[in-house]
């Protein structure tokens, strides 16, 4: 691994581990809201999530998807400026988005963007029309389908140049 | 609602439509039309000679930083505790969306300079 190589990497690890800080204290600010709100167990709460809840669930998810997302734009925006200073180096850092591991990492970097997409379109779709919770609850089942339906379908096709 | 915060929302989702079509576009162009290892500097070349790319990949950079920009301050406004620590934290979003924009704005610039 060249220095600049190394240098995509550690980056990229310091990111990913900004995004889990963030995403745990998110799930803690989540958590404390609704211990407040709840009298009962969280052994009785299984299986009976309220619609509150899962609108609070959603919202977390959209959370963490967009800062996660952002980490990767925040790397993104600097390794491809690098064209415009050196093509070779530009091509030397390239080179990893093609290996396993960062494969992987774009794989799951679709489902961030996917998710977020769709729970995102159904929010601002929310917002124009009333459509009621109902119907919100309905809209975000679509979203998670959409999200895992692409995503798996986009990772097979990101994924088999690495197995094969 | 403040006229900030009111203000925020209404970016958030001007810029949210914009980007599912730009940015998922883009995705499927670098990761699934062609594989990734195949997007090196000869397929940037190629790509950022045409002004239609050109205007693609700034505008969709454009609108992710004020998307985020937006998002982040909301999230800096939501949740975090005394004015101090809102106030440098917001400052921190402010700079990094500057920062990336300028090195953006002036990657895209040199390579259709470049290019022409």
């Amino acid at each position: 691994m060249t220095p600049l190589q190394a240098v995509f990497v550690t980056v990229l690890t310091a990111l990913l581990l900004g995004v889990v800080l963030f995403t745990v204290f998110t799930i803690r600010a989540a958590l404390a809201v609704r211990h407040s709100a709840a009298d009962r167990g969280w052994l009785t709460r299984i299986g009976h999530a309220s619609d509150r809840d899962v609108q609070r669930w959603a919202y977390v998810a959209h959370r963490a998807t967009g800062v996660a997302v952002f980490a990767f734009l925040l790397l993104h925006v600097f390794d491809v400026a690098l064209f415009s200073i050196s093509a070779s180096r530009f091509d030397e850092v390239h080179r990893l988005y093609g290996t396993a591991g960062m494969r992987v990492f774009e794989s799951l970097l679709l489902f961030a963007i996917l998710f977020h997409t769709f729970n995102g379109l159904r929010l601002v779709l929310l917002d124009v029309a009333e459509l009621g919770l109902g119907a919100a609850r309905r809209l975000l089942h679509v979203a998670v389908v959409l999200t895992l339906a692409g995503g798996t379908g986009a990772a097979f096709v990101i994924l088999k140049p690495a197995v094969s | 609602m403040s006229n900030a915060r009111l203000a925020t929302f209404v970016v958030m989702r001007t810029t949210a439509v914009l980007l599912a079509v730009l940015v998922l576009g883009h995705f499927a162009v670098t990761h699934l039309v062609n594989d990734v290892a195949e997007t090196s500097s000869s397929f940037v070349l190629q790509r950022w000679s045409s002004a239609l790319w050109l205007a693609w990949d700034w505008t969709m950079l454009a609108a992710a930083l004020a998307h985020a920009g937006a998002g982040l301050w909301l999230i800096v406004d939501e949740q975090s505790s005394g004015t101090r620590v809102r106030r440098r934290l917001q400052l921190a979003v402010a700079a990094t969306v500057g920062v990336l924009l300028t090195v953006g704005t002036a990657a895209i610039a040199i390579a259709g300079v470049k290019a022409a």
